[in-house]
């Protein structure tokens, strides 16, 4: 059976809260009433049809082609199935996911898969800041699942990550993995200024950082690890495993300014 | 007698211009209500006025305001007052050029203990206050003199006070302090000190946290509270063409694009933007009697007017003025 497939019929009037579109919420869901759904974010009424045309298909494999920067909260809370977006979207996508799989082919905004628990995210574009990290208010960021950004991502990303594996195969805007509690950060490209800030515990992988002077360089690794995520994570991306199998990388503990558990395993160090 | 309100340039009534903004707001579909420096009267007046309307709540200075409470609320914090810091502090650093100098004589409370005062500024403030927590926890690390005397200081210190302003340092510089503040703790007495956002932000916060459960960048649109730091940010909103019906309350109002709706309620002599409808306000706590955010004690106080009045409306009555109208035109249509 074909996918279940929206086309965006014009950009949105407004901000979109798309968190209905996810195929927990439309298994068992007839078209006519998918099309009243709303998803307007402002007093102006707007439903699922007066911004998409749907094509009949199965629930479990949604398709959402045409993006918008304003269509939020895709994929949040999902816990079975597909979504593609071929194009961009824009906060909160993947908030709170618990399962399945979300393909973004475009750009994603800001707090990208913060609160993610399961599942995997991928974004072919970049991704804003706070890339899963906590949502407002939240004591703490994504806490399983795996992100691949195959752009750059903003400030901030995996700021307080507590489970789960984040990759980005360009670079970080700057503090990444800051307050990281534990999990997996890999930027396969530069990380941003301040690498690591308040971080407590966890790893931190780039080819290019300046570690701040609250760490301490303990040498390099050759763990078995190393080898075993290569391997784990070939499939989801090649340059992440590269990076992560390939020469000996250069390790520094920190932040000394607490806790001082986390470590940052670089290529080029500088 | 001058005039109190003017709609499109031109002097109006104040009923008038009442009724014109409850007119474009009714019909706006995402309208804004924003600026919000007021007093708490005003602030629930500006709450009630949102949730009738479905409209967006952002205060002036909450990007300011939102780095302290987002610490606050995500990890928590100990913090104290500037009338006990004053009365009991032995150590007192000053980070970044806002927080103002203390006396530095001998702390009325325990007279028999010298007062030291530091001020922390200058660059790389977000690795500095690293270094000087890493110093503090023993970790073996190069630092500067100034960063050694001050953990020296702050050690040896029975009750010390660490003063910021979030408009200096970043939130990650915020959330190092408040750290380093805890880990002091277990040793000795150590409280931050923040210095309050402008225009009683403190204040309103408050008010709208007891009225909705969160505090501003605030959202009724969808007829229940919504708390988005990101999306209800009023800057963002004008910019990005978001809203299409703002009402700004108090000073320094923003110029909004071509076709975007713009009302202000602001004392005489304020910054009001491109607004086509303006009305004079009293100011809270000068010309009319206010319930404002006293950071001297930390806590909301009573402040009678200095120079009281009675031609000028405090922002609140004009809001339920305003309220008042919107729940008319929203009955009758």
């Amino acid at each position: 059976m074909s996918a279940l497939r929206f086309q965006l019929r014009a950009p949105p009037p407004q901000r979109l809260d798309c968190s209905a579109l996810t195929p927990d919420r439309l298994r068992g869901v007839s078209l006519a009433e998918i099309a009243r759904l709303p998803l307007q974010t402002t007093r102006a009424a707007l439903s699922v049809g007066d911004v998409f045309t749907i094509a009949a298909g199965d629930a479990g494999d949604i398709v959402i082609a045409g993006g918008s920067p304003l269509m939020d909260d895709i994929g949040a809370g999902m816990t079975a199935g597909t979504i593609t977006i071929e194009g961009e979207v824009g906060i909160r996508a993947g908030h709170g996911m618990r399962g399945g799989r979300l393909r973004i082919t475009g750009n994603a905004g800001p707090y990208a898969a913060t609160g993610l628990l399961g599942g995997e995210i991928e974004i072919g574009g970049d991704a804003g800041d706070f890339l899963g990290a906590p949502g407002a208010g939240e004591p703490a960021g994504m806490a399983g699942g795996v992100v691949v950004v195959r752009g750059s991502a903003g400030a901030r990303a995996a700021d307080r990550l507590r489970r789960g594996v984040i990759v980005i195969e360009g670079d970080s805007g700057d503090t990444p993995a800051s307050r990281m509690l534990a999990g997996t950060l890999v930027i396969c490209g530069r990380a941003g200024a301040a690498p690591g800030y308040l971080m407590r515990r966890g790893t931190m992988f780039a080819q290019h950082a300046t570690p701040l002077a609250t760490f301490s360089a303990t040498g390099s690794v050759d763990h078995v690890f190393r080898a075993l995520l290569a391997r784990a994570l070939a499939p989801l991306s090649a340059k992440a495993a590269t990076l992560i199998g390939g020469a000996a990388l250069a390790r520094f503990s920190g932040d000394l300014a607490g806790l001082g558990k986390g470590e940052l395993l670089i290529a080029a160090a500088a | 007698m001058t005039a109190e309100a003017w709609i499109a340039g031109r002097e109006a009534t104040r009923g008038a211009a009442i009724a014109a903004i409850a007119r474009r707001l009714v019909a706006s579909a995402n309208p804004l209500v924003a600026g919000l420096a007021t007093d708490i009267a005003g602030a629930e007046a500006a709450h009630d006025l949102a949730q009738r309307l479905g409209a967006v709540l952002d205060h002036r200075h909450s990007p300011a305001a939102l780095a302290d409470l987002a610490v606050m609320r995500e990890s928590g914090w100990l913090v104290t007052t500037p009338m006990e810091a004053r009365a009991m502090a032995d150590c007192v650093v000053l980070v970044g050029t806002t927080p103002p100098d203390l006396p530095h004589s001998p702390p009325p409370f325990a007279p028999e203990r010298a007062r030291r005062v530091f001020r922390l500024a200058g660059e790389d403030m977000m690795l500095r206050l690293g270094l000087l927590r890493a110093m503090l926890a023993g970790r073996r690390i190069a630092a500067d003199a100034d960063l050694t005397t001050i953990a020296q200081a702050l050690r040896a210190a029975r009750y010390a006070v660490i003063c910021w302003s979030a408009a200096d340092i970043s939130p990650l510089a915020i959330e190092m302090l408040c750290r380093l503040i805890e880990d002091l703790n277990d040793t000795t007495r150590c409280f931050g000190l923040p210095t309050p956002a402008p225009g009683n932000a403190a204040g309103v916060a408050q008010a709208l946290a007891w009225k909705s459960g969160f505090p501003f960048r605030l959202g009724y649109a969808r007829g229940r509270a919504e708390h988005d730091p990101w999306r209800f940010d009023a800057a963002r909103m004008i910019a990005a063409h978001e809203t299409d019906g703002v009402l700004w309350i108090g000073d320094e109002a923003p110029s909004v694009p071509a076709g975007m709706f713009l009302a202000v309620l602001a004392p005489e002599g304020s910054d009001t933007g491109n607004a086509e409808i303006v009305i004079s306000t009293a100011t809270p706590g000068r010309d009319a009697d206010a319930i404002l955010f006293d950071p001297m004690i930390g806590a909301l106080r009573f402040q009678r007017a200095a120079v009281p009045q009675n031609t000028l409306s405090p922002p609140a009555a004009i809001l339920e003025a305003i309220a008042a109208l919107c729940d008319q035109t929203v009955a009758t249509c």
